[in-house]
């Protein structure tokens, strides 16, 4: 059979027009913000974070063609990040399940501050484990089964991660009231 | 329902995950324990304040989805490869050079259909081996043989026929290309990795349409595809651009098959 030799464009520039284009963004881009959010969380610093952001927005978009219109686009693209973010991790040679307590914040100077900046502050002293657990369940809103599957873990190890996370969160406020009342 | 249950479930009840039998037993308890009820209570008002104050600082995303726009909403001669591009290393992405080598060359004589598919087959050799996201690959000789047979049951030696020269089967399993089921294999030399899409004796006669041009290029992964047609099977090639000659498997699969 007779072969013809041929390259070609980048695929989508004709097999995904500009329609295709303008559906992933308003499919896409309203998850920006709590993607992003998640990104700060896990990276930890608003350049890299934006950059994993970006980047799971291009991989998305390169395989928007596979994604099952109707079905959760959101849990998708948060999948995606946890991926780029875990292989970031991994060719950058740290280990991602290295979970110490690695930002042991000196607490701030306990001068009068909102609730909120208290409870922000004591979610930050929390390891970064219960910090993403936390974060997917109660900010984002994601079910415990669907945690289970971006974080590639079963959901019993969700679930008791998630009380232990609670209640180190509750001792951490705790310490700082404690902190707090002693300097008053 | 007891106390160490409640505190057992309390996680699916927080996130509305508990079906409704166990929901109403652990709402019937929780009305007559005062200990529990307090601790459902001050676990889910624990989860407001978190969301309150987290909520509170909204990040500005502008920035970014401006990039992406720009990015993906171009015409293709404007569009920039991105300054930190994150490399798998089993896809040595080619992605510049290949974007401009092949703005010469016609287009017309690839059939979009043709495209589309070699598109799916790149896309899905990206998602399968650098995103790894399926775990159930048939790895083991004897779970191999069983898959040929089921989907390949005339086809006797089809393993050897296919195996690129000096590469060993990895991996196996049902891929969907564009609302189609093709059998996926992965072959391995070194670290290399081949991928070839074969469809199954039983698809439709319309899935065989024969491919008339063989050899694409997709510059996105810095891919190669190449699809063949032999008399009784239709299929597509998929390797890295600097590493898997898949043009050349793929005349020698569209003769020898
Ligand atoms: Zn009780
Ligand atoms: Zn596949």
């Amino acid at each position: 059979m007779g072969l013809g030799k041929v390259s070609f464009f980048p695929a989508h520039e004709s097999a995904m027009a500009e329609d295709c284009a303008s559906e992933f963004e308003s499919v896409a881009f309203p998850h920006a913000a709590g993607l992003l959010r998640y990104a700060l969380r896990l990276a930890g610093e608003k350049t890299r974070a934006e950059d994993l952001v970006q980047e799971t927005l291009l991989l998305a978009w390169r395989n928007f063609h596979q994604f099952e219109r109707g079905t959760n686009c959101r849990a998708w693209l948060f999948r995606i990040l946890t991926n780029v973010h875990y292989k970031r991790l991994r060719q950058s040679g740290q280990h991602p399940e290295l979970h110490v307590e690695e930002q042991e914040h000196a607490l701030a100077a306990p001068e009068k501050v909102s609730a909120s900046q208290e409870m922000r502050e004591a979610f930050a002293r929390l390891t970064s484990e219960h910090r993403q657990v936390l974060h997917l369940a109660v900010i984002e809103g994601f079910e415990i089964r669907e945690i289970a599957e971006l974080l590639q873990v079963p959901q019993g190890t969700v679930m008791s991660r998630l009380s232990r996370a609670r209640a180190s969160l509750r001792t951490a406020l705790q310490a700082r009231t404690m902190a707090a009342e002693g300097n008053l | 329902m007891n106390c160490d249950t409640v505190y057992n479930l309390l996680p699916l009840h927080l996130s509305g995950e508990l079906p409704g039998e166990e929901r109403a037993a652990l709402e019937l308890h929780l009305r007559e324990c005062a200990p529990c009820a307090a601790m459902v209570r001050a676990e889910s008002d624990l989860d407001n304040a978190l969301r309150t104050a987290m909520l509170e600082e909204t990040p500005d995303v502008s920035a970014v989805l401006g990039c992406v726009h720009a990015r993906i909403a171009a015409p293709w001669w404007k569009r920039l490869p991105r300054l930190t591009v994150v490399r798998a290393a089993s896809v040595a992405a080619v992605l510049a050079l290949a974007m401009f080598a092949s703005i010469a060359l016609p287009r017309l004589y690839v059939h979009q259909s043709e495209r589309n598919m070699a598109l799916a087959a790149a896309s899905d050799h990206y998602q399968d081996l650098v995103l790894q996201r399926h775990p159930d690959w048939e790895r083991k000789p004897e779970d191999v043989a069983r898959f040929l047979q089921t989907q390949f049951p005339q086809r006797k030696n089809l393993l050897s026929s296919i195996t690129p020269e000096g590469a060993a089967l990895e991996k196996v399993r049902l891929c969907n290309l564009r609302g189609t089921e093709y059998a996926h294999f992965v072959f391995k030399t070194g670290d290399v990795e081949t991928s070839i899409f074969l469809l199954p004796t039983s698809a439709s006669p319309e899935a065989h349409t024969p491919y008339q041009a063989a050899h694409l290029r997709n510059a996105e992964y810095g891919l190669d595809v190449a699809g063949f047609s032999s008399a009784g099977l239709t299929g597509i090639v998929v390797g890295g651009h600097d590493s898997v000659p898949a043009g050349q498997i793929a005349d020698r699969l569209s003769t020898t098959l």
